[in-house]
């Protein structure tokens, strides 16, 4: 005979009475391990995901709108000895012939056998290798499904073409000044095949949605866009070692790239316009007509000093009446020695030239003649400067004239060339992108074109053209340097200049995807930690209802205590007796519960891909569980388990033997006062004493919680610490009233009903944990019932979610004119009548991780949107939680407007794109990457509450450009408009925008899609609040059952002096009717408080009819339990009981 | 001696404002190794108490209990344990034996709970041997579930043996038993008294039993009264 053997005994022979401990510790293993292991089969799926997406790519580059040699992915590749894939990534859309069918945000893939190698996974070949001809289009699954594309019996896709519409690449960018805003887009027709397993959800963001993508030749896409030889995107794989990584790969396109990689043209120019006669000239330009300030400054000014010029393309050069329409004017530094030296200059070669001073222009004498200019007039000089957007403003300077030349001093490769100004050969071609009145051009301004094009008409210092012309695309179109050598050692030059220059200034730099993808999988929102959250009351109700059953089965066994006792045992080791015996049923609760755990978790997986869906942006999930995540969880709630063994373990033993062999159950854990030797009142004292303290110090946590909660953004933490503070505060003041009710006796008068409420009290451990299993249940499905709004409701307010704006459009192309004037409107096909009261504020937009909770990804670099604050500030649009603002005074939307002294640029996001999305908060920074390479910080200065522009960080539209100046025009437009126009509106504008991928959408609808993933959310938390509630009502009819089988004999009495069977069930209605009443108190008062912060801005939201229909239907099934346990406790004859006794 | 009391007195309910129930008066006496005590008295005379405390299971409101020579109010919990499961048997008017356990594992209970006094093979074979004395050695596989009430009781006196008490407490012992049953276990405690050696201290409404002991009293206002009167009073 053994202690081990002894506990064995027990256990087999106490197996019904453990049965229901087993059963609560397993619900309580199942809940947690179920919780953790779908944490994990979420990040597995996101990591599976990311691989998928990526397949072997470790490495990328990816420049955007600037293109680079393709050739330069073959010396890359023979460089790090690793495969290296050039592709041409464009964003577009695509749609039938007969225009029915459309697929918005298409992924268009220009690419070649290489992309198909490195973008399967590694060690698996791709499905089939699709032959990429001319014309032919890959579909993959989500373009398929999209679109949508049905096949036939041979396979074959219907429909089987249609057209591919993109933006053409140009190279000045489009908001750049002199660039044409005409024709932004082409058209590709293309036929449709599908199968390329390989690169089905190839994508180099990190989003769990695929996009939709179309994979075509890489040459046949570059001879359509005309980019021929052109890439803007490197995709690395790993070397066969395995070793690469990304600061390798850096280096290599450091040592490998050359001038034309940066869109830089170092070539020999023919002009007389040098210091010395006779000197051959070196110029650096580039085609995108501007040269990047950065690499101005990296080769210019130190390491290979050159000549700068400026060439700008000005409206109007006037003196007094006369005018001359559209000229070139240029800036250059050392303009008057340069000019007025030269050989054709009118200076007298040999003598000291002055420098230009800032009010002094030279002209030539074509200007000057037709201007009827002498030396020391007056000219006046517009032009136009693009402001931050694309808007064009019209500005003057006045100079005196200082010099007149000959045209032939100056010639037209002072001019960088221009597409649609420069590049036309009559200026009646003319299509600068700006507003040029054609019929302002004079038959002389044709003869000038004809004669000598290009060639500026006026020169001013290269400061003055700093001041007039710079802007965030550069401020120089050409850098010159001057060589006496008749053969200027140009790759010497070429070479410093690549040396000076870093390539992650033009976009070449590698990113290491796969590192950042599987960050943003691991850095995932932690469901295993949600899930936990979400169970939390069901487990702490599973738990509950063990105690309360371990407790029962304790009580049954008082005597064996006694009796041990009574034989010279000691009550702590009769403790560790009955301790070990939980422990066992704790492990086998674990085991089984892990178990358990597995299928609820599969359960669960199979809700969250179909009726849940929307609480992961329906993304795939399958099943994976880590041995140590179920090892963690089983041991976790087995010793949790246990630990609520010990709690109830703690008391017993403590009572004397003789007392626990003489009173039976009911002695266990309190011995009657008379039978033991301490102060009854002072231990009545104590108890009430620390209900007190318990009541009080909740109360007043609570208290902290809800004003933390009124006062700051933390309005869910403050209701879970204010929720759980006021249960706990209710539970005590419900012992408090159990404590005084079994303290004073009688309450309700000596009636029936005042001997149900005193027996309330007789058990209040056992009367307390049914108050708190109830509360649990009540307070989860009340809370979680309050927090469920409709994003209808007050849509159209500033205030909420949608700003008031009516529409959220978002285009795959982006817009290049204003939608608010007539002229944007006819640009885009608009009808000139209609926009009365329509409002447009635009956005700009670069494009990264989806930062909404439609992502479940950790977003790495989210997606920006640049707007003009003042848009949302005078609107007084959406509603901030916190802010930077120094003063409720202030709009924080205006914060966006100013620099910070440490460069970062301020940003404001949704809720849940910052805290939750992001996992920052208000003054935090984020690390971003401009496009020429550079990190800056974007530091948060405002959080608003939930809303349509959920996803992405907002800046102003002047941070952006400067950051992202190839980031032409607006591709997010926020509609105001009339609830009568909106159908109509809508229906102008997608069909006038259609080319432009325009998707337009009710923006209480974008919201309410934002709103479904929260409300999922309140659906599975009132799914496992339901269980809280059911495990609550078993737990209550337990403790009915219970009360009223212990109490048989009593009852058998009561039955023996007159009291009928409807009496005595009435009495057993009151007695526990109360126990129901105060459980559904505390639950429904703590959640109501509780959920006050939360929900302070939206009390008009809170649906009270469904709320008190659900009180209604709690408190009818409590009494339905409470009915049935007291029918089936009264059944039988209670006489027999009585003899019994 | 084994067993002294000295001027004990018990009482319960020290509230402000309400006398004291008195239910062990100045109460002296003593018990020699291997004697017997029969204490009779009616219903809430202080019976049990006066056994509870003999069996430290109670303690005294004052006055000192010798037992085996040590005053039991000084002693330890622990030690007061050790005294429960060494010095005294205890055998009440329930038989009290675990429903999990077989009789031989029954009466084996006692010896888990503190260092065996002897291996466990030895413990074993004694209490074989005092269950074959009691004449369940055929049972000894048996459940208590399985088992006359009678049956019960005797595999209680063998557990309240098992550990070589000095003194064996007994509760009303044949109080839950008929007729035949209780006069065999009578038979038995007076047979075990004698053969054993065993002090013993038997609370009994059956006055015949009784004035089987070598001392016979009856509770009286907390006090000792040497029985006169013997007849039975079951």
């Amino acid at each position: 005979m053994t202690v081990g053997k002894f506990i064995l005994r027990s256990l087999r022979f106490h197996w019904r009475s453990h049965a229901g401990v087993l059963l609560g510790a397993t619900l309580a293993t199942a809940i947690l391990v179920g919780a953790l292991a779908v944490g994990d089969s979420v990040r597995y799926s996101l990591t599976r995901q990311a691989l998928q997406r990526l397949g072997g790519v470790h490495f990328a580059v990816n420049t955007h709108d600037r293109f680079f040699r393709d050739r330069l992915a073959d010396e890359l590749a023979a460089a790090l000895q690793a495969p290296v894939a050039p592709v041409v990534a464009m964003a577009g859309l695509f749609a039938t012939a007969d225009g029915r069918n459309r697929v918005n945000h298409l992924n268009l893939i220009g690419a070649d056998d290489r992309f198909q190698a490195i973008s399967a996974l590694p060690g698996s070949a791709p499905a089939t290798t699709p032959a990429l001809t001319d014309g032919a289009a890959w579909a993959n699954t989500e373009f398929a499904r999209r679109l949508p594309l049905t096949f036939d019996a041979a396979g074959k896709p219907t429909p089987a073409n249609g057209v591919i519409r993109l933006e053409k690449p140009t190279w000045l960018p489009r908001d750049a000044p002199l660039s044409s805003g005409n024709e932004t887009s082409t058209a590709l027709r293309v036929t449709l095949n599908t199968g390329a397993a390989a690169m089905d959800r190839f994508s180099l963001e990190a989003n769990q949605a695929v996009p939709a993508t179309l994979v075509v030749a890489r040459p046949w896409l570059q001879k359509s866009i005309e980019k021929v030889g052109g890439a803007n995107v490197l995709l690395f794989g790993q070397n066969a070692a395995g070793s690469l990584d990304a600061t390798q790969v850096n280096a290599a396109i450091r040592r490998t790239w050359t001038l034309p990689d940066a869109d830089l043209d170092l070539a020999a120019v023919k002009t007389a316009l040098t210091p010395r006669p006779g000197q051959q000239v070196v110029e650096l330009r580039t085609d995108r007509v501007f040269l990047d300030t950065p690499i101005v400054e990296a080769i210019a000014t130190r390491s290979a000093p050159a000549q700068q010029i400026l060439t700008y393309f000005v409206n109007e050069l006037r003196l007094g009446e006369r005018a001359t329409p559209y000229s070139f004017v240029t800036a250059m530094d050392r303009a008057a020695e340069f000019l007025l030296r030269s050989p054709a200059a009118s200076a007298a070669p040999g003598q000291p030239v002055e420098p230009l001073r800032d009010d002094e222009i030279i002209i030539n004498a074509w200007l000057a003649d037709d201007l009827k200019a002498k030396v020391g007039d007056p000219i006046a000089l517009k032009y136009y400067v693009v402001g931050p957007g694309r808007e064009l403003e019209e500005k003057s300077a006045s100079f005196r004239v200082r010099a007149i030349i000959a045209v032939e001093a100056a010639d037209r490769t002072l001019t960088p060339k221009i597409p649609g100004l420069s590049d036309k050969e009559n200026c009646r071609d003319w299509d600068p992108g700006t507003t040029i009145k054609l019929d302002r051009i004079r038959p002389e301004d044709e003869a000038y074109w004809e004669k000598h094009h290009s060639t500026p008409k006026a020169f001013v210092s290269l400061a003055t053209g700093d001041r007039l012309w710079s802007n965030r695309f550069g401020h120089r179109t050409a850098l010159r340097w001057f060589y006496d050598e008749p053969t200027p050692d140009r790759a010497g030059l070429a070479e410093k200049i690549r040396g000076a220059i870093d390539p992650a200034q033009v976009g070449l730099i590698a990113q290491p995807v796969r590192t950042l993808a599987l960050k943003a999988a691991r850095e995932s929102q932690d469901f295993g930690g949600l899930f936990i959250g979400l169970s939390f009351f069901l487990i702490v109700a599973a738990l509950l209802l063990m105690g309360l059953l371990f407790a029962f089965s304790l009580q049954q066994r008082s005597k064996e205590i006694g009796t041990l006792l009574a034989v010279g045992w000691l009550p702590g080791k009769v403790r560790r007796l009955f301790l070990l015996e939980g422990l066992a049923l704790a492990v086998i609760g674990g085991a089984v519960g892990t178990v358990a755990g597995i299928g609820y978790t599969q359960v669960v997986l199979s809700a969250l891909t179909s009726r849940w869906r929307g609480a992961i942006g329906g993304a795939e999930v399958w099943f994976h569980a880590e041995p140590a995540t179920l090892a963690i969880g089983a041991g976790a709630s087995a010793l949790i388990a246990w630990g609520v063994i010990w709690l109830v373990m703690r008391k017993a033993a403590r009572v004397p033997a003789r007392v626990l062999l003489a009173g039976g159950s009911e002695a266990t854990f309190t011995a009657p006062a008379a039978a033991t030797d301490g102060a009854p009142r002072r231990r009545a004292f104590s108890s009430t004493l620390k209900a007190t303290v318990v009541t009080v110090g909740s109360f007043l946590l609570a208290a902290g919680f809800l004003i933390q909660g009124f006062r700051s953004e933390h309005a869910s933490g403050a209701f879970f610490g204010a929720g759980a503070c006021l249960l706990m505060a209710g539970l005590g003041l419900a012992w408090s009233l159990i404590a005084a009710v079994g303290e004073r006796g009688l309450i309700g008068g000596r009636s029936a009903t005042g001997l149900a409420i005193q027996n309330a009290a007789r058990r209040r451990g056992r009367s307390l944990t049914t108050i708190g299993l109830l509360a649990c249940g009540s307070f989860l499905v009340i809370a979680v019932g309050a927090n469920r709004h409709d994003a209808s409701a007050g849509a159209e307010q500033r205030s909420s979610g949608t700003g008031g704006f009516a529409l959220f459009g978002e285009t795959s192309l982006p817009l290049h004119h204003d939608l608010n004037t007539p002229a944007g409107r006819e640009n885009l096909g608009l009808p000139s009548t209609g926009f009365n009261a329509v409002r447009v504020v635009p956005l700009r937009l670069r494009e990264g991780d989806d930062a909404s909770c439609l992502n479940l990804n950790r977003a790495q670099a989210p997606r920006l949107l640049g707007v003009d604050p003042r848009e949302f500030a005078e609107r007084g649009a959406f509603t901030f939680l916190s802010s930077a603002a120094a003063s409720k005074q202030e709009n924080p939307w205006r914060l966006l407007d100013a620099a910070a002294a440490d460069g970062a640029i301020p940003a404001i996001g949704d809720e849940a794109t910052v805290r939750w999305a992001l996992g920052k908060k208000v003054g935090d920074t984020l690390a971003y990457t401009d496009e020429r390479g550079n990190t800056f910080q974007l530091r948060v200065v405002g959080m608003i509450a939930n809303s349509i522009l959920q996803g992405s960080l907002i800046v102003a539209e002047k941070h952006f450009v400067a950051r992202f100046p190839s980031e032409s025009g607006h591709r997010v437009q926020l509609i105001d408009v009339p609830a009568t126009k909106v159908g109509e509106l809508s229906e102008t504008l997608n069909r006038a925008l259609r080319d432009y991928g325009l998707e337009l959408r009710v923006a209480a609808e974008r919201l309410a899609l934002f709103q479904q993933v929260e409300n999922t959310y309140l659906t599975i938390f009132q799914a496992l609040g339901g269980l809280g509630l059911l495990l609550g009502s078993v737990g209550l009819g337990v403790v009915v059952l219970r009360n009223a089988m212990e109490r048989r004999s009593e009852l058998a009495l009561l039955r023996a002096v007159g009291f009928t069977r409807e009496q005595l069930h009435r009495l057993i209605l009151v007695e526990h009717g109360g126990l129901l009443l105060l459980g559904l108190a505390c639950g429904v008062g703590a959640a109501v408080v509780a959920v006050l912060p939360a929900l302070r801005f939206s009390l008009d939201q809170v649906p009270y009819l469904s709320l008190v229909l659900t009180l209604l239907v709690l408190l009818a099934s409590g009494a339905g339990w409470i009915w049935l346990a007291g029918r089936w406790a009264l059944r039988g004859s209670l006489m027999r009981a009585l003899r019994n006794e | 001696m084994l067993l002294e009391f000295k001027d004990v007195t018990k009482d319960y309910g020290r509230f402000p404002g309400q006398a004291p129930v008195v239910v062990l008066h100045h109460l002296s006496f003593q018990l020699a190794d291997g004697e017997s005590m029969a204490i009779v008295g009616p219903s809430g005379s202080g019976k049990s108490t006066l056994l509870n405390i003999i069996g430290a299971l109670d303690t005294p409101t004052s006055g000192q209990v010798l037992l085996n020579g040590r005053d039991i109010s000084t002693c330890s919990d622990r030690e007061l344990a050790e005294l429960r499961n060494h010095t005294v048997g205890f055998i009440f008017q329930s038989h009290h034996l675990l429903p999990q356990l077989n009789l031989l594992e029954n009466v084996l209970v006692p010896t888990l709970a503190g260092r065996p006094q002897a291996p466990a093979a030895e413990l074993e074979a004694r209490a074989r041997a005092l269950l074959q004395r009691v004449g369940l050695a055929a049972r000894l596989q048996h459940r208590p579930g399985q088992l006359s009430g009678g049956e019960c009781q005797r595999v209680a006196v063998v557990r309240a043996l098992i550990n070589r008490p000095k003194l064996i407490l007994a509760d009303e012992p044949t109080g839950a038993l008929d007729h035949r049953n209780a006069e065999e276990l009578a038979n038995l405690l007076v047979e075990l008294n004698r053969e054993e050696k065993v002090g013993l201290v038997l609370v009994t409404h059956w006055r015949e039993l009784a004035a089987r002991m070598s001392h016979a009293y009856e509770l009286i206002d907390g006090q000792l009264q040497p029985v006169t009167a013997a007849h039975d009073r079951r």
